[in-house]
């Protein structure tokens, strides 16, 4: 049995003689690792045959061989590995310790023992055949053995050259019976049989496959099942089975009974509690939804709370003087709206017109008009009296058809008015009695017509 | 060789997700109710504050109409020892929506009052002709009228005129 050697940098190597070791972070591991870029349990190594295998257990940072990340890869010597950031090399030892390589005339290069040890039989046989347990990737056969020729005697070989490459490979279809884990010989309902079985089975999982990897698996594992049972059974599909796959195993989860590695079936799919949370967690969308509720809980009761004080407030301010003063006085002048609207305190010029038939001279003129209070700024009511003037301040005579619009500017204070009033009364002077008035009195807000006199006079 | 039985398909949404969206249905409903009511009292609340405003203004604006449009009856009131005769009256009224104005010049039923010294009169008239059907309501008066005094051989002539409640607020008051 030989021995695998993992030389890391700068510490002695690694020395993994037994069939199975577990390398990791974890001192519980076979073989320790302590750097934090390795798992705790990050791969283990496997002898497979005379070779030796890297199984990744899922670890964070990767397993990787000659720089691809692998699941599960055979291992060969000179090899470069690497467990998450640690870089190691591959050194895989003979049995025969200090064997030496030598070219071989028909099958290359054979092992010799060094030091003249008698060499090995060449097997008598092929593998017995393909059982219905027969696992895909049956150990490589021995390789052939040849004496060596004197003249071909080659150099000690390197320490980490390729080992010698396996004298037999399974035919195709042994390959395809070991897929399906049927016979070779199977009959086309067996392998129907059989093919359909693990075919629903893998639609099932890819169906509730989780993510694009395992889709990408479970498909190629559903494809190379359906070349495998076309290539036993032919025109079972319509695949074209010219690319069968090779010899290298393919995985296929649980139910084919060609005792896969456990790794690689778990290459394949999740682990079995991947999709289901950890025990006493609800799964992250219940913590979604939970958190979501809680925070609607807190904002109905931030709503119902404010909207109490609200309506308190709400009730309180209806109740406030204030707004009951302004609600009755809004009814009391509910009643002069109208004559608000038609401008009762916007002054009107007055402009008199003779409709007369001889002319009229203005005796006395009183009027009415709103002004800004210079005091308050407020509207307030003011008269104009024509009383006050002195006798040459107005003089105003309308000749017949004649209109005159009324501005008073007289050396007395109170003698000054512009026209600009709410109402007005004029007395004119009769032509034919002046003792007599005749007096015109009426609104001048919004007004912009004449004030006729005189018709019928 | 071992078969394993068909994989039982699990509902894609655990349960406790479905409990969860269970309770946060009828949460989420309360929320929204919680919130269109407190949405409603503050709009309710700016509202009250804004009309409350635009009241108060209008309530200003109409105050000063309203007092300069009050009707009063016109009434004289003679407080001289002379004897005083309301020749002609003119005054405005209203009806709430229009002013009209009362001329008493235009009335042929109008007689000139008398009033002696310490008496008043109320300032008004009956009467079938159009526009002189008069019931003494007045916002702004105007009139002419005399003062007899015995000492003096001529008696004096007034022209008045002026908002009515603003002087001597129930009698127009001759003194």
């Amino acid at each position: 049995m030989g021995t695998l050697r993992l030389h890391r940098h700068g510490a002695p190597p690694l020395e993994v003689s037994q069939d199975r070791v577990l390398v990791g972070r974890d001192p519980s591991c076979d073989m320790v690792i302590d750097d934090k870029s390795v798992s705790r349990r990050h791969a283990y190594f496997e002898r497979r045959g005379p070779g030796w295998a890297v199984v990744d257990q899922g670890s964070a940072n990767g397993t990787f061989v000659n720089g691809a990340q692998v699941m599960d890869a055979e291992l060969q010597d000179g090899q470069e590995l690497r467990l998450g950031m640690v870089p190691l090399r591959v050194e895989m030892e003979s049995p025969m310790q200090g064997t030496v390589l030598m070219g071989g005339p028909a099958l290359g290069t054979v092992m010799m023992p060094a030091g003249g040890m008698p060499p090995m039989p060449p097997p008598a046989s092929a593998p017995a055949g393909w059982g219905a347990h027969q696992p895909a990737y049956a150990a490589p056969a021995q390789p052939a053995y040849a004496p060596p020729p004197p003249q071909q005697y080659a150099p000690p070989a390197a320490p980490y050259a390729q080992p010698a490459a396996p004298a037999y490979a399974p035919s195709p279809q042994e390959e395809a019976a070991a897929l399906l884990g049927v016979h070779p010989q199977s009959t086309p309902e067996d392998v129907k049989a059989r093919y359909t079985e693990m075919a629903a089975d893998l639609e099932t999982k890819l169906a509730n496959a989780r993510t694009p990897h395992l889709k990408t698996t479970y498909q190629r594992n559903l494809d190379e099942l359906q070349k495998a049972a076309e290539m036993l059974s032919p025109g079972f599909t319509t695949v074209d089975v010219a690319d069968l796959p090779a010899a290298a195993p393919t995985v296929v989860p649980h139910e084919m009974d060609i005792s896969l590695p456990e790794a690689v079936r778990m290459m394949g799919e999740r682990p079995p509690d991947a999709d289901q949370p950890k025990a006493g967690l609800p799964p992250a969308s219940a913590v979604a939804i939970g958190f979501i509720t809680m925070g609607m809980i807190a904002m109905t009761a931030y709503f119902g709370l404010s909207a109490g004080k609200q309506r308190k407030a709400l009730d309180k301010k209806l109740a406030d003087p204030a707004i009951v003063q302004a609600g009755n006085d809004a009814i009391k002048y509910k009643s002069i709206e109208a004559l608000e609207q038609a401008g009762a305190l916007v002054n009107g010029k007055l402009k008199l017109c003779n409709k007369g038939t001889q002319p009229f001279e203005v005796g006395w003129i009183g009027a009415v008009y709103s002004a800004k209070s210079p005091d308050t700024g407020k509207t307030v009511l003011t008269s104009f009296n024509s009383g006050f003037c002195g006798g040459n301040d107005l003089r105003v005579v309308i000749s017949p058809g004649g209109e005159k619009a009324i501005d008073i500017s007289g050396s007395d204070p109170r003698c000054k008015w512009d026209g600009q009033g709410l109402f007005y009364s004029v007395a004119f002077k009769d032509p034919k009695d002046p003792e007599k008035q005749l007096r015109l009195a009426g609104p001048l807000h919004n007004r912009t017509d004449c004030a006729n006199f005189g018709e019928g006079w | 060789m071992a078969k394993n039985p068909a994989p039982k398909k699990k509902f894609p949404v655990p349960i406790s997700t479905l409990i969860c969206l269970a309770v946060a249905a009828p949460v989420g409903w309360w929320t929204f109710n919680t919130y269109r009511k407190w949405a409603t009292f503050r709009t309710i609340e700016v509202e009250s504050d804004r009309k409350l405003a635009a009241q108060q203004k209008r309530n200003t604006e109409l105050s000063v109409v309203y007092d300069a449009v009050q009707l009063k009856k016109f009434t004289v009131c003679n407080k001289t020892p002379d004897v005083i005769t309301v020749n002609w009256v003119g005054a405005a009224f209203h009806d709430g929506k229009a002013v009209e104005v009362f001329n008493s010049d235009h009335c042929q039923d109008f007689k000139p009052i008398v009033l002696d010294p310490g008496s008043d009169s109320s300032v008004l008239l009956r009467s079938s002709q159009p526009g002189c059907n008069w019931d003494g309501s007045v916002f702004y008066y105007a009139m002419r009228y005399t003062q007899e005094n015995e000492n003096e051989e001529r008696y004096r002539i007034y022209n008045m005129v002026g908002p009515y409640q603003g002087f001597d607020r129930d009698c127009y008051t001759f003194r």
